[in-house]
């Protein structure tokens, strides 16, 4: 089914990433996010002093 | 039943005929007595009455409404139809949930869903099928079938869902409600788990035009938390809904009339084209020549971004955690192995190969390529006329089973919808009558932020007919 787009003559067709034509905004450089780690580690049982724990990766 | 709309619940809460309370409790209970059979929800809400309704005077204070399982609300469980998130708590609100609640609008509960909304007959969900309230043996559509079987049923009198390639349109087709896709940008995509970033947008499934104008005006607007958010001004749509339609001109592309639609739904088109006449509208021949591409182009373009965005479900600090693997990458792919579903799987991997060093260029590069070209159709296309018009879907419900282990046919669910989400326009899709008892959709296309001129058509069509109000046997004895 994917091999159907190779019969289309894209020649120098501009590729599309995005459907709206904006450009990426800037915002002011304010502090906007604070720490609510506790809060997010509640998703797992394998926090552990604000850490979280996975198989051993260095021996 | 009687099934509520959002403007009659409106009235009965100003009238004081019943309160907030007493609608609530009304659909909790018809979600209790219905869900059994239906598996419209994943989880019902029961204790947020409070929290919610205190808040300011509002048009949708009181109204309570179903939400799909995509978005996060605070503390309540978010599972995405996955395994992967079955034990996910959010920790947080989703922008358009933030939003409705603010103005005192309730969540009845999370409405199940195609895995990571990947999917067409809501199949793929680890919670079970849901089922059709016309025929409990077939599919409601998806990837929002849950919310479109819970406000077709009367469990909600609307409901919130997403539209990465259909996912609102079709289930809305396929169970006889209206199902709106706003333009990409149009509300804010914060809180809402991520499949493909460039196409998802969350909409709105309702009974009528005229309730997702009002629960629209509330939910979108720009949002500094999501950085593709629109800052477009969010028009009051209600006040376009009763406009006079004489004059508006639609396209039917030839592509969607192309002869390969079963001859009966074809007459219910025809049907809703001779009532649109009678509106006012005129009809105009128009071709949108690579429409044809949108399936493949969009099974490449929604895989890359879906298997960049589903990386992050690793096991380590949320969701599925394996206990085998003894070291770091056994313990990823082992999470992985056990956490995600099959289609979910096949997406990832056609999305890892589709960006791979080798084919890049002919796949990711390509698509994106044709990308471009289906959305200059559309521009050309509104340079002549103000919307376009055809079938939502090529069949109305099929049954639970029928597709699931053909994706390509599958895929081909989505053959009319997937072409606005490549190129952002907004799309409506209506019920227009029934073939064999089953309902069917007409879907309005119109250019990036229209969407006043969607609700507007499809109210006045509304106005003169009656097919969003049929209501399926199963409501029958319920009160």
């Amino acid at each position: 089914m994917i091999e159907e787009l190779q019969e289309v003559d894209t020649g120098d067709i501009e590729p599309m990433a995005h459907p709206l034509k904006m450009t990426q905004r800037l915002r002011a450089d304010e502090v906007t996010e604070f720490n609510d780690r506790d809060k997010y580690q509640k998703n797992t049982d394998f926090a552990e002093e604000g850490f979280y724990k996975v198989p051993k990766v260095i021996d | 039943m009687k099934r509520h709309t959002v403007k009659e619940i409106q009235s009965m809460i100003k009238s004081k005929s019943a309160s907030a309370e007493e609608i609530y409790e009304l659909y909790n209970k018809r979600i209790r007595q219905m869900n059994d059979s239906i598996n419209a929800f994943i989880s019902i809400e029961g204790d947020e009455f409070d929290l919610d309704t205190k808040q300011a005077d509002s048009e949708v204070r009181g109204v309570p409404y179903a939400l799909k399982d995509i978005f996060c609300s605070e503390g309540d469980q978010t599972t995405c139809g996955s395994k992967m998130l079955s034990s996910f708590v959010s920790p947080y609100d989703a922008t358009v949930v933030k939003n409705l609640r603010e103005k005192g609008s309730i969540i009845l509960g999370k409405t199940n869903m195609d895995e990571f909304a990947m999917g067409s007959s809501n199949e793929t969900s680890f919670y079970g099928d849901v089922s059709n309230p016309w025929d409990l043996e077939r599919t409601p559509g998806g990837s929002s079938g849950g919310s479109a079987a819970a406000v077709a049923a009367g469990m909600a009198p609307i409901a919130l869902g997403t539209d990465t390639g259909g996912s609102i349109r079709q289930p809305a087709a396929l169970t006889g409600i209206t199902g709106l896709k706003p333009t990409y940008g149009r509300c804010s995509r914060f809180g809402m788990i991520a499949f493909a970033s460039s196409l998802d947008q969350a909409g709105i499934l309702s009974i009528s035009a005229e309730d997702a104008a009002i629960f629209l005006e509330h939910m979108a607007g720009f949002d500094q938390k999501d950085s593709t958010s629109s800052m477009e001004t969010v028009p009051k749509y209600t006040d376009f809904l009763s406009n006079d339609l004489s004059g508006k001109v639609v396209g039917l592309p030839k592509e969607f009339f192309d002869g390969s639609l079963d001859t009966r739904f074809q007459e219910l088109v025809t049907d809703s084209i001779h009532e649109y006449e009678k509106l006012g509208l005129k009809f105009k021949d128009i071709s949108l020549p690579n429409i044809k591409y949108s399936v493949p182009t969009y099974y490449v373009v929604a895989p890359a971004e879906c298997s960049s965005n589903l990386a992050r479900y690793d096991g380590v600090r949320f969701g599925h955690r394996s206990t085998e693997g003894n070291d770091l990458d056994a313990f990823y792919k082992q999470t992985r192995k056990e956490g995600f579903g099959q289609e979910v799987k096949r997406r990832i991997i056609t999305g890892t190969y589709v960006l791979s060093a080798g084919y890049y260029d002919a796949y990711y590069l390509k698509a994106q390529k044709v990308r471009q070209l289906i959305n200059q159709d559309f521009l050309n296309a509104f340079e002549e006329v103000d919307v376009i018009m055809g079938p939502t879907t090529q069949q109305s419900a099929f049954k639970l089973g029928e597709k699931v282990d053909d994706p390509v046919s599958m895929y081909m669910n989505d053959i009319y919808t997937i072409s606005s989400n490549l190129s952002g326009v907004p799309a409506i899709s209506h019920p227009i009558g029934f073939v064999d008892e089953l309902p069917f959709g007409l879907q309005i296309i119109a250019p990036h932020f229209k969407e006043h001129d969607l609700l507007n058509i499809t109210h006045r069509y509304q106005m003169a007919t009656d097919w969003h109000l049929r209501t399926p046997e199963i409501c029958r004895g319920i009160d």
